[in-house]
């Protein structure tokens, strides 16, 4: 398969860094996945952020189940792997549409969608067999089973969103701050948003692999977070949530691979992230505080 | 022979020409066949009373919502037609999160280049951002962060992003709203300043018949329909302020506009 190769190649460089868990062909993929989700989960966080979507990024998380049980019934076991994305993006052009042609608010346009896929999900799941070894797989992740072609969605996904952003980057900064003005810049804010909240749909329900449906919006958020609260500048920012994303995203891993804490990925990682969060909001009252 | 700037329906002298322009939103008609026209080259200003549809007509003419009737734009080759001028705009206000961390300098560089903000930007853009920032005076907001500015401030940053914009017809909301005096004589200043160095067509939207009298060299005067458009001293009488905004209206002092119809400068 296309990709694979490189895929191998990194792997072994992964198993040249002198660390135990790091001989572990999973962990190595893990790692992998970890690295690559963390990044776009870091930078797609700062428009989240940018644009109030934070529940929107849970709406589309929680809306794996729906997607899982859909694929099921509808594909068998196959089904889940088209069928996540696909409602994940249809719910997300779904708010956008909502949102920009109604005088609903943007929450409670999401909430309708929450309450419809993250009930009618749960209503499906219950009626599979072996319903609670699935969901619990979903709520907490499984990114130590994450196969080699999830990993290459996830490059594929990464180089997207990256070619999206060299082109929109800056359009989106404006339309965050005044969507009219945007237009008067002839910046095609329609399309922009529909796509825009299209490739956050995707990069959503695959953190959801990663990392699971409870945790995917916190690992979205928690890095832009920390860092909006110590940068100025949006280039700042940029930079800011790359480093904490990966440093949260590789350090909870390994920890949580190490026998004496022996964690779940998923939330080590966010406690990692948390962490670091608090540490920023440390820093930025001592500026303040120096200032005064 | 100099022709009446106020009277002109020339493409080569007109901006835009709003032909019987109606307005319906959630069934309520907003705009009632309008026709008027917005001379090239000088300051057109919009007035009007609260809910008498200026923001509707300036929306409409940038083409956000829809609308029955014609508005086309003067353009170069001595025709009207459709296709939009290339705009400035200045907001009324920015209603937008203060905490979001993007300093004044790279809002007007993300208003005019694509190179992502994240892999910085040209030094030349660089350069030409910071001049327009001191012809604002506003040179010292360039790196603090655009939530952090005052209302003058930032007022300023719209104005100066727009005019980065090079455009051929500058829309303004209410752009002395919410900013004190100084601020606002600043502004006008700024803008008139702005215009005669680079030919735009300034059009505004203004309750403040002061500020229009003193500034502009057309008005359009609306209150759901036209009311009455032309030179001010023509527009701002007593009986059309009262059609318009009702018993308490006084007609402002009108400064003497010399501005004529660059039809004039060119024959």
């Amino acid at each position: 398969m296309f990709g694979t190769g490189l895929i191998e190649k990194i792997y072994s460089l992964f198993s040249c860094i002198p660390l135990e868990v790091l001989q572990y062909s999973f962990i190595q993929s893990a790692l992998l996945a970890v690295l690559i989700a963390a990044l776009l989960t870091a930078v797609a966080g700062i428009q989240i952020i940018n644009y109030r979507m934070a529940f929107f990024a849970d709406t589309i998380a929680h809306s794996a189940f729906a997607g899982a049980a859909l694929g099921i019934f509808l594909l068998g076991s196959a089904g889940p792997m088209w069928f996540m994305p696909l409602l994940a993006m249809l719910i997300a052009l779904g708010v956008m549409k909502l949102k920009r042609s109604s005088n609903l608010s943007g929450d409670s346009a999401i909430g309708v969608f929450f309450a419809i896929t993250a009930a009618g999900g749960l209503l499906m799941v219950s009626k599979l067999p072996n319903a609670a070894l699935l969901a619990q797989n979903f709520l907490f992740g499984d990114i130590l089973t994450i196969s080699a072609r999830d990993i290459l969605m996830l490059i594929l996904l990464a180089a997207a969103y990256i070619v999206f952003l060299f082109f929109a980057n800056n359009a989106l900064q404006i339309m965050a701050i005044d969507e009219n003005l945007a237009r008067a810049h002839r910046v095609p804010t329609c399309f922009y948003s529909y796509l825009h909240i299209a490739l956050l749909a995707l990069i959503v329900i695959f953190s959801v692999r990663t990392i699971g449906v409870l945790l995917a919006g916190a690992m979205l958020i928690v890095p832009a977070a920390a860092a909006r609260s110590i940068a100025r500048s949006a280039k700042a920012v940029f930079y800011y949530a790359i480093v904490f994303g990966t440093i949260s995203g590789v350090s909870g891993l390994l920890i949580s691979a190490q026998e004496w804490a022996n964690t779940a990925a998923g939330a080590t990682i966010v406690i990692v992230n948390c962490i670091l969060f608090l540490i920023c909001q440390l820093i930025r009252s001592l500026q303040k505080a120096l200032i005064q | 022979m100099s022709h009446n700037l106020h009277k002109c329906t020339c493409p080569r002298h007109t901006a835009i020409k709003i032909d019987n322009l109606s307005v319906t939103l959630n069934s309520v008609k907003i705009l009632r066949n309008i026709t008027a026209a917005v001379p090239r080259g000088v300051c057109t200003a919009i007035v009007g009373p609260n809910g008498a549809g200026k923001s509707t007509l300036v929306k409409a003419i940038l083409n956000e919502i829809s609308y029955s009737g014609t508005i086309s734009f003067g353009q170069d080759d001595g025709s009207f037609g459709s296709h939009p001028p290339r705009w400035g705009y200045v907001p009324q206000k920015l209603n937008f999160d203060r905490a979001m961390p993007i300093t004044a300098l790279e809002f007007m560089i993300a208003s005019q280049s694509r190179r992502p903000l994240f892999l910085g930007s040209s030094r030349k853009l660089q350069d030409k951002c910071l001049a327009l920032l001191h012809e604002v005076e506003a040179p010292h907001t360039a790196n603090r962060q655009l939530g952090k500015l005052s209302g003058g401030e930032l007022q300023r940053i719209l104005l100066a992003t727009a005019i980065l914009q090079e455009p051929q017809i500058l829309v303004l909301d209410e752009v002395a709203s919410g900013v004190d005096f100084q601020g606002e004589k600043l502004c006008c200043g700024l803008l008139e300043k702005f215009r005669r160095e680079r030919k735009f067509t300034q059009l505004m939207i203004s309750h403040d018949l002061a500020t229009v009298a003193a500034h502009a060299a057309h008005v359009i005067c609306l209150n759901h329909s036209l009311v009455a458009a032309g030179h001010p001293a023509e527009v701002l009488t007593e009986e059309n302020l009262r059609a318009a905004f009702g018993m308490h209206a006084r007609t402002p002092i009108i400064a003497a506009h010399k501005e004529i119809c660059i039809c004039s400068e060119q024959d």
